[in-house]
């Protein structure tokens, strides 16, 4: 046998529909995600995802091995070792039907393992910490209800990341395209509400300014 | 007596002769896509929606002409409305009337309201709301000796129809009045009519077992036991902004004769509707921040596209709002329902069936799935199915031809040689309506350039054996031709 044979074959993991870094750093007992995405492996997959959050299923991700550290401790004593795991967030601005923040205002977050209490500040702004294999939640916040998954927003250079973000910022755009049966005109009405909002001219046309200019609306 | 409903379709839609009823493409709830993040600086959003999940339909031939008067016929389609909105469900309506382009916005305005609100009346029972509008006419609208006369009729006080009382008439009244206790007068008193108008709704407004059915006020988006002052939102009219078909700039000139007014009238009447728009009840929003003006256009023209009025004029080419998306000029009522069933034109269809090696297909049984319907048949010797009265969105499943192979393994299935989603939105004035005929025409390998020299092959070949067809595919060559490289 030779070295090469020996050597650990690296696993490979497809990302899913509505996986994201930090759930798939979870997964595989990582403490930061950064240290899946940062294997030289992952070089090209993460010059082409410029937020480390938005993965697109089917990308590819080789998991490296996880690195030993060694901690010396006494041997005639008990040792409490912590590692220090990070923190996920969910932060949005959340508006009403009209495009007015839903400000100060209190309610609750349940997602498929915790159900937590949250407030939105005087921006509308909600900032909690969610677990890190969350992939879907419900949030109440006055009596408004979002179904949100959390991790499924695609980069805006994708069709879907543009459909998404138009509904997230109340411009109905139409259900992901599963076939050849789309909902194009309702895609159209989406850009185009958005452009109207925006105040640029409203041909129902996505154009790179128009993509940069909603990601800066939406943030994200 | 009102006509049956056709059986649901796959897409949970149903239609009458006077209507559809169909679930909205948004059904389920909507769902928003965010990304988590591990720093403090990126957020995203989330809006909330007003997006109908079910939407029914009233059409004008449903009301009297240029009237507010809600005919007996209706039944079949207020049966529709009581399936997709139980009684007993909690889910939100609004009713939103819709005038043509014919006489100005303002009349139009009045008229649609109208309509509305003669519908939300009779759904919560409410005879004051019918009153007003019989006490107060506008223009054409005005409700007469002919409508009281179709109400008796309706319950059951037998009278010729007529637009002046006569002897007949005041007979029937006069046998109603006696029948329900009231002094015996033959008048049409307040008081006569008042209990007339309610006969009228609990005879007509039944659900699909023919047992009467009424909502509460509360059962509309304004959720207030009372109603609300204006009507607004829980009816309102809006005027002819919203036109679900345009005319060609060519036509309406040529319907703009008075000598044409009926053809006008006819080639309108998809415009003339009424819809009732069903949302989910967990829909939150302050009422005052209700776009819709109760009275007059001004608040309308708010909420207009900055081209608003450009969408609903005549161009080139007629224009069908689920074809074109560009007929709306109020862009609060476009983000409401673009897409939905309900904003279909009502029209015929004729499309030709060939096999793979384009013979026709004479008598060959179809079935054509649709957003608001399912039809099935055969087509005719000249191997065309040709379907009326069809609310037709921008494309719909077709299959055809008997596959007699795949039948044997499955007796009871019903299964058809061939499948293909067709466009039927084919007048567009875009490059990509070639696509959509090539499509059709089952030509779908290689470039456009390819596949355009493959039709114009299969022509030469002698492979198309009717005129029409042949007419057809010369029009693709020469679009194709057009709107591509000039050398294909």
């Amino acid at each position: 046998m030779n070295d090469a044979a020996d050597a650990p074959v690296p696993i490979k993991r497809l990302v899913g529909n509505g996986e994201h870094i930090s759930l798939i750093a979870e997964e595989f007992g990582f403490a930061r995600f950064e240290s899946i995405l940062e294997a030289q492996e992952n070089a090209s997959l993460r010059s082409a995802r410029t937020n480390p959050h938005q993965l697109v299923p089917d990308d590819l991700l080789v998991i490296p091995d996880r690195e030993s550290h060694a901690v010396d401790v006494p041997i005639d004593a008990t040792s409490r070792i912590v590692i220090q795991r990070q923190r996920l967030f969910l932060r949005i601005k959340v508006l009403d039907l009209f495009g007015e923040p839903v400000a100060s205002a209190g309610g609750r977050l349940e997602t498929e393992t915790v159900t937590i209490r949250v407030a939105t500040d005087s921006e509308g702004l909600l900032h909690v910490q969610i677990p890190r294999n969350t992939k879907q939640a419900e949030l109440r916040i006055n009596d408004l209800v979002f179904t949100i998954l959390v991790g499924s927003l695609q980069p805006e250079s994708f069709t879907e990341g543009i459909r998404a973000r138009l509904i997230n910022l109340g411009c109905w755009a139409g259900q992901p395209q599963i076939d050849d049966v789309g909902t194009e005109g309702e895609f159209a009405l989406g850009i185009e509400l958005m452009q109207d909002e925006l105040g640029l001219p409203v041909d129902g046309l996505v154009s790179s300014s128009f993509a940069n200019q909603l990601l800066s609306k939406h943030g994200q | 007596m009102a006509d049956e409903a056709a059986p649901e379709s796959p897409t949970g839609a149903s239609t009458t002769s006077g209507g559809i009823s169909a679930v909205n493409t948004v059904a389920d709830a909507i769902v928003y896509r965010v990304s988590p993040t591990t720093d403090a600086a990126d957020n995203g959003t989330v809006r909330t929606f007003l997006r109908p999940i079910g939407c029914v339909r009233i059409d004008d031939s449903r009301f009297d002409f240029d009237s507010s008067f809600i005919l007996p016929e209706t039944t079949a389609e207020l049966a529709l409305l009581s399936t997709r909105r139980p009684v007993v469900a909690a889910a939100l309506l609004a009713i939103f009337g819709h005038a043509d382009p014919v006489n100005n916005d303002e009349y139009n305005k009045e008229l649609s309201t109208r309509r509305a609100k003669a519908l939300y009346g009779l759904l919560v029972r409410d005879v004051e709301l019918w009153d007003e509008l019989f006490r107060n006419p506008h223009g054409g609208d005005a409700w007469n000796n002919t409508h009281t006369c179709v109400m008796l009729n309706e319950i059951g006080f037998p009278t010729p129809v007529i637009k002046s009382a006569n002897t007949e008439s005041r007979t029937a009244v006069r046998n109603f009045q006696k029948g329900n206790s009231l002094p015996v007068t033959g008048d049409m008193d307040q008081q006569t009519r008042k209990l007339l108008f309610a006969s009228y709704m609990d005879a007509i407004c039944l659900d699909s077992a023919g047992v009467a059915f009424q909502y509460k006020k509360q059962d509309f988006l304004s959720r207030s036991a009372a109603g609300t002052s204006t009507g607004v939102p829980d009816f309102q009219g809006c005027s002819e902004f919203n036109p679900v078909f345009v005319l060609s700039e060519s036509l309406d000139r040529d319907l703009s004769d008075p000598k044409r007014k009926a053809q006008r009238n006819a080639i309108n009447s998809s415009n003339r509707r009424v819809v009732v728009y069903v949302f989910p009840n967990d829909v939150r929003f302050p009422l005052d921040k209700w776009p819709c003006p109760a009275k007059g256009t001004a608040g309308c023209r708010k909420q207009f596209w900055k081209d608003g009025d450009e969408r609903r004029k005549p161009k080139q080419l007629a224009r069908q709002y689920l074809f074109a998306n560009n007929t709306f000029a109020c862009k609060f009522y476009d983000r409401l329902t673009r897409g939905s069933p309900c904003e279909a034109v009502r029209q015929t269809l004729t499309i030709t069936l060939q096999d793979e090696f384009g013979k026709l297909m004479p008598g060959a049984p179809f079935r054509l799935t649709l957003d608001a319907e399912v039809r099935e048949g055969r087509s005719n010797s000249n191997a065309q199915v040709v379907e009326d009265n069809i609310y037709l969105g921008p494309r719909g499943l077709l299959e055809w031809g008997d596959s007699p192979e795949l039948a044997s393994i499955d007796a009871d299935a019903k299964v058809f040689r061939f499948r293909r989603t067709i466009f039927f939105d084919l007048d567009q004035d875009d490059a990509s309506v070639v696509d959509r005929q090539l499509h059709n025409l089952a030509i779908v390998e290689g470039d456009r350039a390819e596949r355009l020299a493959l039709l114009r092959q299969q022509q030469e070949l002698g492979n198309v054996t009717d005129d029409q067809t042949a007419e057809a595919l010369a029009q693709v060559l020469m679009q194709g031709a057009e709107r591509s490289d000039p050398t294909v």
